[in-house]
């Protein structure tokens, strides 16, 4: 599981926010610095798409220093980032309803060095088949899920950051893993059933 | 499935997994159900195995790139830096004054406010007073290291100013307001000043002034359009453009309503000396922009990109656009004529 996205360090958080709020770009790439990575990772599973998901990321920090003065600091730093990145995906997604989007797996990938190519090719072929179970499920239930499976968010937090109550976050992952079990259990394709 | 407890059984199975303090108590009521009712258990198992699952998704791909991290950490800059402009623009004072320490001048600077001031002026051969105002039109310096702030509404307390009217300048729209509490009476007027500011485009005030003109600075569309066009034509013979610019350019892209100057932001793009940033921008416009026109024009930056940046995205970017049934005929045919133009 990856590090939480919650982190201890709250004070740090607000002292980064309070220079950002002073229009200090050392506080926002102290954040940036913190928290791109779970949120590119955040975003890329609710796109599905590394290029949107960069540009999604990208413009929760600009949005971060042009609404700083908005944060009233009663929620964690984090949550509220994942919050305007949780809404900015909802924006990439309506509209993306009216245009076309790529898939994942649409922009060829280079091997990392180091690593053999078949095992690399095995690694891609298992996150992209986790990925496209992720898509069955709706934005809601996919958003509750993430945050609380790979972000390792409480149910509080993610309830405020998606502003719903906790009971709702309870019933979206509760279902998503409904859905994702029958998925996995019917088998998602020939390849993935020869690997299990 | 038969089993009264199942609902409350996989509830509780999930706030185990998700490490939820909600189980508490209820952790032994489970483990000792699940080991006395299969039906739960293979239930909860399969809940588990997709829970296990899902952990095959490492996130690999998604960790930010180093071309990602210098983007951002630039983008986060220049944004700092318009903000601080801004800012400073905002505070700072339009005229600069000096201490009129002598309480003479003082008492002339009250007589000599506003209309009546005018005609003082007039009437002493409007020889100017030291720490006095000067409505003159003043020639806009552009050399470096002076700051010439231009601000749209000014109050001037006569208390602490004079008011140096020696220019005999065009006072317009005048008004008046009685006096106050105080016995303060107020003037108001407009003085028209135009000025010029010459430089390149890369230069901070051009930067800036067009920065400010297409960010809602100009009275017009029109105008906002030919702003970007001097931003286009400034850019044409390769000259450095400033990351303000590319910034702003970027937005308007994202954000105006209005096609025509997306179509105008654009074309400025892609006239530029392509650099990851313009790169980006245009292929999110590509993308998402539901004009065709402005597709048009992304594609022709995204040609020029990958021609001088050699990198593969942007080729893949347009082959992707090419083979997409979806999109407009024309903006694939475009991209596909695109891509046959393009030597690495």
């Amino acid at each position: 599981m990856e590090a939480p996205a919650m982190n201890p360090d709250h004070e740090a958080d607000l002292e980064s926010m309070e220079q950002v709020r002073r229009g200090e770009a050392a506080g926002a790439t102290r954040l940036f610095e913190r928290y791109s990575g779970p949120l590119l990772r955040f975003t890329g599973r609710l796109l599905g798409n590394v290029a949107e998901a960069e540009e999604v990321t990208q413009d929760v920090f600009l949005k971060l220093m042009s609404r700083a003065g908005q944060y009233d600091g009663r929620a964690p730093v984090g949550s509220w980032l994942f919050a305007i990145a949780t809404n900015a995906c909802r924006d990439r997604q309506r509209r993306s309803m009216r245009r076309p989007s790529f898939a994942l797996d649409a922009v060829a990938e280079v091997a990392e060095p180091g690593v053999p190519v078949d095992e690399e090719l095995v690694d891609r072929q298992r996150r992209d088949a986790v990925r496209r179970a992720l898509a069955h499920l709706s934005e809601e239930q996919r958003e509750a899920l993430i945050l609380a499976r790979y972000h390792g968010m409480p149910y509080a937090d993610i309830a405020r950051t998606l502003n719903i109550s906790e009971g709702a976050v309870k019933t979206r992952i509760f279902r998503a893993m409904e859905t994702l079990k029958a998925h996995f259990s019917g088998g998602d394709s020939p390849w993935i059933a020869a690997t299990h | 499935m038969d089993c009264r407890h199942a609902l409350k059984v996989r509830e509780l199975a999930l706030d185990r997994l998700a490490g939820s303090p909600a189980i508490g108590t209820d952790e032994p009521f489970l483990v000792s159900h699940l080991a006395s009712c299969a039906p739960c258990r293979a239930e909860v198992e399969g809940m588990s195995a997709a829970w296990t699952r899902l952990g095959e998704d490492d996130g690999a791909d998604l960790s930010p790139s180093p071309a990602f991290v210098a983007r951002t950490t630039a983008a986060i800059a220049a944004n700092a830096a318009i903000a601080a402009g801004t800012q400073r623009a905002s505070n700072v004072r339009p005229f600069r004054l000096r201490g009129t320490e002598s309480p003479l001048l003082k008492v002339a600077a009250v007589l000599m406010a506003g209309v009546a001031g005018f005609f003082v002026a007039r009437a002493t051969g409007g020889g100017a007073l030291r720490g006095s105002i000067a409505f003159q039109p003043t020639p806009v310096p552009f050399h470096g290291g002076e700051n010439v702030a231009l601000v749209s509404n000014r109050t001037v307390d006569a208390s602490r100013a004079a008011l140096d009217l020696s220019g005999k300048p065009r006072l317009a729209n005048v008004a008046y307001a009685p006096a106050d509490a105080a016995g303060r009476v107020a003037v108001s007027f407009d003085v028209t000043t135009r000025y010029t500011v010459v430089g390149k485009p890369e230069d901070q005030a051009v930067a800036n002034l067009l920065v400010s003109l297409v960010s809602g600075g100009a009275g017009s569309e029109g105008a906002k359009g030919k702003a970007l066009d001097l931003m286009s034509e400034g850019t044409r013979g390769g000259a450095t453009v400033s990351p303000e610019i590319v910034m702003l350019l970027r937005r308007t892209l994202e954000t105006d309503k209005n096609p025509g100057v997306r179509k105008k932001a654009a074309e400025a793009l892609a006239q530029m000396p392509p650099t990851p940033e313009t790169r980006d921008a245009l292929a999110a416009a590509l993308r998402n922009d539901v004009n065709p026109a402005v597709r048009i024009l992304a594609v022709e930056g995204l040609a020029r990109a990958a021609a001088v940046l050699k990198d593969a995205s942007s080729i893949e970017t347009l082959r992707q656009r090419a083979a997409d049934d979806r999109e407009n005929g024309y903006v694939r045919s475009q991209a596909a004529l695109a891509l046959s133009k393009i030597e690495i």
